[in-house]
């Protein structure tokens, strides 16, 4: 695994290429458009307004706690989600440049994390304006943040990696993992929180649901509650165990990616 | 020292159908145990290159010779690094460049000055680096201001002279090359063929695919011919078109 953990490194360190190219990427999507990655801002704020009036409402909670649960819940799934589905389509994507010069495949990678980051950060901005509103103080648990995100990061990369590389072998993948990550949606609490049920339908849809950790240590620092150990050490094993199991996806199907594509 | 040897390089891959491509293929295909879903196997493995070995050290000027389909570019590709060999060692020491398409990951939205960086750090080439080189690079494509708009503005001689002008400015040591590049109207020819020229004569080693023989006489010293993935001659270029023509 040598070889492999090599070329994730080599492609690491080529930071000025894969930063250009995402940094292209977001300003290529919004060419042109007056107001540019503001539309991205906007309409995610406008979904977490209405949905937030309309579930706060039905569930009856206080909406000054509710908001800031739902957005930061929204905004972490955002960034969860298109980790898998950038990553499934991302080799696909960049087919041409596989298949005629040799560049690592974690620049790809590299530069698709870096995409879904700088959208991650552009909707921190509903956050801040909803903190404001209603205001909402998270305190110096705010900080554990940082190291959230460079857990989700880690576990990102790898599920850009393995997706990515098993999408362009099974060309159906993709379309599996953006009807389960719908559903799953709506099983993991971010528009619903976990004291609404009780009972073993919590355990499954929490404690036993990995997304949950994985929405959870991004949204609890900004609610001002450290995530639970148990979230740091699911998220912590996914990173080990996906990293390792995507090694050996390399080590064993590298070579046929450029054929593949 | 720079050097490319190749020892007994093979390369197998799999050409996957579309129904073998997709995961209910797969799934119907562990189910049955490959009985029923027999054509869910539709997958054909092609040997594209069959044990062939060569050295090439400073000063080499390799023409890959041989019909199409005999295996050309993908030899290429497998010297470039862009297809593993699935048996036997090949090894590289110095920096190589493949050019084997010219308007590589052009990208159409951005300004043409932009795809001049995009290129360059795609290559291996710093950003500082080509900063350097920048206003060489423009003033060769002789697109003056509309450097500065979008490359789908361009004409499509436009488009060439750009991509051709940013491919060629790097001096790799060892350069690949499909077919030899050439470019743009009449005027543009000449400055283009001076261009590759040089870049051929600073490169240690070249390896060059190509169908006319007059160019692999003129610019090459050794040869090799390939049939259906099998080297059948290695050595001089005038022993390699006679066993080239003798097929």
């Amino acid at each position: 695994m040598r070889e492999e953990l090599g070329e994730i490194f080599n492609g690491i360190r080529q930071f000025e290429l894969w930063s250009t190219f995402a940094w292209n990427d977001i300003k290529a999507r919004y060419a042109r458009s007056i107001l540019g990655p503001i539309w991205m801002v906007l309409s995610m704020g406008f979904m977490v307004a209405s949905l937030g009036l309309v579930y706060g409402a039905i569930f009856g909670v206080e909406l000054s706690s509710y908001f800031p649960y739902l957005t930061m819940g929204f905004i972490s799934w955002g960034l969860i989600s298109s980790f898998f589905l950038e990553g499934s389509n991302i080799f696909v994507e960049v087919a041409s440049l596989i298949k005629q010069i040799k560049i690592p495949l974690s620049v790809h990678v590299a530069r698709m994390s870096m995409r879904v980051m700088v959208v991650f950060f552009h909707n921190m901005l509903i956050f801040v304006f909803v903190a404001v509103y209603f205001s909402h103080n998270p305190g110096v648990n705010a900080f554990l943040l940082i190291p959230a995100l460079f857990l989700s990061v880690l576990n990102g990369t790898w599920i850009i990696m393995l997706l990515g590389g098993l999408s362009v072998r099974f060309r159906d993948l993709p379309y599996a993992i953006a009807s389960i990550l719908q559903l799953a949606f709506f099983l993991t609490p971010i528009i619903w929180q976990p004291s609404m049920l009780s009972g073993r339908g919590r355990f499954f849809l929490t404690d036993a649901n990995p997304l949950y950790h994985a929405v959870e240590i991004i949204r609890s620092p900004m609610l001002g509650q450290a995530p639970a150990m148990l979230s740091w050490y699911v998220m912590g094993s996914a990173a080990v165990v996906g990293w390792f199991v995507t090694l050996l996806f390399l080590k064993y199907w590298r070579k046929q990616i450029p054929f593949w594509v | 020292m720079v050097h490319v040897i190749a020892k007994n390089i093979s390369l197998d891959y799999r050409i996957y159908g579309n129904g073998a491509r997709s995961l209910r293929r797969a799934i119907v295909n562990i189910g049955s145990a490959g009985k029923i879903a027999r054509d869910a196997k539709d997958v054909v493995k092609i040997r594209a290159l069959n044990s062939i070995s060569f050295e090439a050290h400073e000063g080499d000027r390799v023409a890959i010779i041989g019909s199409n389909g005999a295996g050309k570019s993908t030899l290429l590709r497998v010297i470039s690094s862009i297809y593993g060999v699935s048996e036997g060692s090949l090894s590289i020491d110095g920096h190589l460049v493949p050019l084997l398409d010219v308007s590589l990951g052009i990208q159409e939205e951005e300004s043409g000055r932009k795809n001049i960086y995009y290129r360059g750090l795609m290559l291996g080439i710093s950003r500082k680096e080509i900063e350097a080189n920048v206003d060489e690079i423009i003033a060769f494509t002789e697109l003056g201001d509309y450097i500065d708009l979008p490359v789908n503005t361009y004409s499509s001689g436009m488009k060439v002279r750009l991509a051709f002008a940013i491919s060629t400015v790097i001096r790799p040591e060892i350069l690949l090359m499909d077919e030899w590049i050439g470019a743009g109207d009449a005027k543009f020819i000449a400055k283009a063929e001076a261009r590759v020229n040089g870049m051929v004569d600073s490169a240690k080693i070249l390896f060059l695919a190509s169908h006319s023989m007059a160019l692999v006489q003129n610019i090459c010293n050794k040869a090799m011919v390939l049939s259906q993935g099998e080297m059948i001659y290695w050595g001089d270029v005038e022993g390699a078109i006679a066993a080239y023509e003798a097929l």
